[in-house]
């Protein structure tokens, strides 16, 4: 397995408090990687980190074995791409959209696409069956279409790895499980390393290989999600009640929750039988 | 972005301008008869500079406002909203009543302004930008307040400035194209032209940042060097037309947004748009101001302000509805 990228002591975060204490941590190449844990784990903190967002205050990255900080930003750009939760400026066409994933391959100061670029363009809109959509604005598009066509603007990048902040976090099912699929796919098919942020345990459980679990800023555990996704673990993490299960169809574990109400009365059955 | 239909509508934007600027240049002169030579001296000497400063200031502060709206992402952006009209302002006048200007020139005027002009922004920057986190409404506050403070300020100049200088600090305050001159036309000139092209040279950078400074940086944008330089330029380039010109608010707010719905919204057409777009409406502000209420003339700021304020108001209601 090759490394790709790799993060070694690694504490990063804002200004007031670090939220990243010391983090080591290695992305294998044509892995699909999601982070989870609960809110203001740092899972946010350390995507930006790995994207080159937020510079981390000690600690070293390295990508393809160099150096993090010894590429510049621009050919960063080109082995990284990132989508963000929410996709923003929508008053452009959604070609237009695309063609932005080339903006790192110009050359400096090149001001208008070649035709090479329009060809990489509609080659991933073809395979993300977005042909149709070419001459849209992306306001006229529902969220889940948005999202689509701005991960088919980072894979215009082409990218070696691709990070994703809840790509699915404000989405309906069927567009949570269109998209996560569509990801899949190019994990398999193109090999590409795939890093997510996902809050939905289920959904990670379900289509990732590999699962980092984040807890106060430290890494909790990870591993293969049936190490990871197991009631121990994620109640010490949640601080909460947990039932897992395995997934009929899919035999990938999966999260139950239950009610302070359901816990009360199926403990009191027990009691009442005792 | 259509290239075809833009050059197009570019080439229409551009004749426009050429009819306005010839209309406005020879309005009520003979210039074809016999004894027009009073006629063809008042067209040299005062109406051709003052159409050349018309031009040059309101496509350069057009194009500030495009290039600050880029960076901060927010329509209701520009140096006169931010306060670096009025930061500029004082500089100017500050250097005006003390007549540093008799003894070093007008450059000097545009330097006071710069120092002015970057001085509100560098303000603006500690206290409304950290960590790339933009508090709009802060920053849009604090440039309002700016304003305030910098008219206060220009009062107080005015105040304690002796009388040989009065004069010419109220003419210049005023906000108006009489001053027309064409070694200052030169100066404005060439510092325009400079930031057209610095700035066109970044529009893939500012067009990378619409996609918010994250997703920006991802795109291989060093996002803080594309801020510095917007905010740098912009400032050297208000405080030249400030400098000649005195305040001539809102045309960076106007017309940008109006050639974005003309337009596309990408730098690559918005700058030159904006600059065209920027000329035309001063022009035209500038001949309802000397005809409104003639044979007097009324301060082209005032016209500009008037319309822009409407304007104002009604994107700030259209996008809080958004």
């Amino acid at each position: 397995m090759t490394k790709i990228l790799r993060l070694e002591n690694i504490i990063s975060g804002y200004e007031k408090g670090f939220s990243l204490k010391g983090i080591n941590l290695t992305i294998y190449k044509s892995k699909f990687y999601g982070i989870i844990g609960p809110n203001g784990s740092g899972k946010s903190t350390l995507l930006k980190t790995m994207t080159g967002i937020l510079k981390p205050f000690s600690g070293s990255i390295f990508l393809d074995e160099k150096d993090f900080y010894s590429y510049n930003q621009k050919q960063r750009s080109k082995k990284i791409a990132y989508v963000s939760q929410f996709v923003e400026n929508k008053d452009i066409k959604v070609i237009d959209f695309i063609l932005a994933g080339r903006l790192p391959h110009f050359k400096s100061f090149q001001l208008f696409e070649t035709g090479k670029d329009r060809e990489i363009a509609h080659k991933y809109m073809k395979i993300f069956d977005i042909l149709h959509y070419e001459n849209r604005y992306m306001y006229e598009l529902s969220g889940g279409q948005q999202q689509v066509v701005a991960i088919c603007s980072a894979l215009a990048q082409e990218p070696e790895i691709l990070f994703l902040d809840e790509p699915t976090a404000h989405l309906d099912l069927n567009y949570q499980i269109k998209i996560l699929d569509l990801l899949q796919e190019l994990n398999e098919n193109m090999g590409l390393t795939i890093v997510c942020i996902l809050h939905d345990l289920n959904l990670a459980a379900e289509y990732c290989s590999d699962l980092i679990l984040l807890n106060d800023g430290a890494i909790f555990k990870s591993g293969k999600p049936e190490e990871i996704i197991t009631y121990e673990i994620l109640e010490e993490v949640y601080q909460t009640v947990i039932v897992t299960d395995i997934n009929p169809v899919s035999k990938k574990p999966m999260v139950l929750p239950v009610s302070k109400n359901a816990l009360k009365s199926s403990l009191g059955v027990k009691i009442d039988k005792k | 972005m259509n290239k075809k239909r833009a050059l197009v509508k570019i080439i229409i934007l551009f004749f426009i301008l050429i009819i306005i600027a010839y209309f406005n240049i020879t309005y009520g002169l003979h210039l074809f008869e016999k004894s027009s030579d009073i006629d063809k001296t008042i067209l040299l000497n005062l109406r051709l500079p003052r159409a050349v400063l018309a031009i040059l200031a309101g496509g350069s502060l057009s194009i500030c406002g495009a290039a600050l709206q880029g960076v901060f992402r927010n329509s209701l952006v520009e140096p006169y909203t931010l306060g670096v009209s009025g930061g500029a302002a004082v500089g100017v006048a500050v250097a005006l009543s003390l007549s540093l200007n008799k003894i070093f020139g007008v450059f000097l005027l545009i330097s006071a302004g710069f120092l002015g002009a970057i001085l509100v922004l560098l303000l603006l920057y500690v206290i409304a930008i950290k960590n790339y986190k933009l508090d709009i409404k802060t920053l849009l506050l604090i440039g309002v307040m700016i304003s305030f403070i910098s008219s206060s300020v220009l009062m107080l100049i005015l105040a304690v400035s002796n009388t040989q200088n009065l004069h010419g600090i109220i003419f210049w305050m005023m906000g108006s194209l009489s001053n027309a001159q064409n070694n200052l036309n030169i100066a404005l000139g060439c510092i325009t032209l400079f930031g057209l092209l610095i700035f066109y040279l970044f529009a893939n950078k500012l067009n990378a940042l619409q996609f918010g400074y994250d997703k920006g940086a991802t795109l291989g944008v060093n996002v803080e060097q594309v801020i510095k330089i917007t905010v740098i330029l912009s400032s050297l380039l208000t405080a030249a037309s400030v400098s000649v010109t005195g305040i001539i608010g809102f045309i960076g707010l106007i017309i940008p947004h109006i050639m974005r719905k003309l337009f596309y919204n990408d730098f690559r057409i918005l700058f030159i748009a904006s600059f065209l777009g920027g000329a035309i409406f001063l022009m035209l502000s500038d001949f309802i101001a000397s005809k409104i209420i003639y044979p007097n003339e009324l301060p082209v700021g005032v016209v500009t302000g008037i319309l822009g304020g409407i304007f104002f108001i009604y994107i700030f209601r259209k996008e809080k509805r958004a």
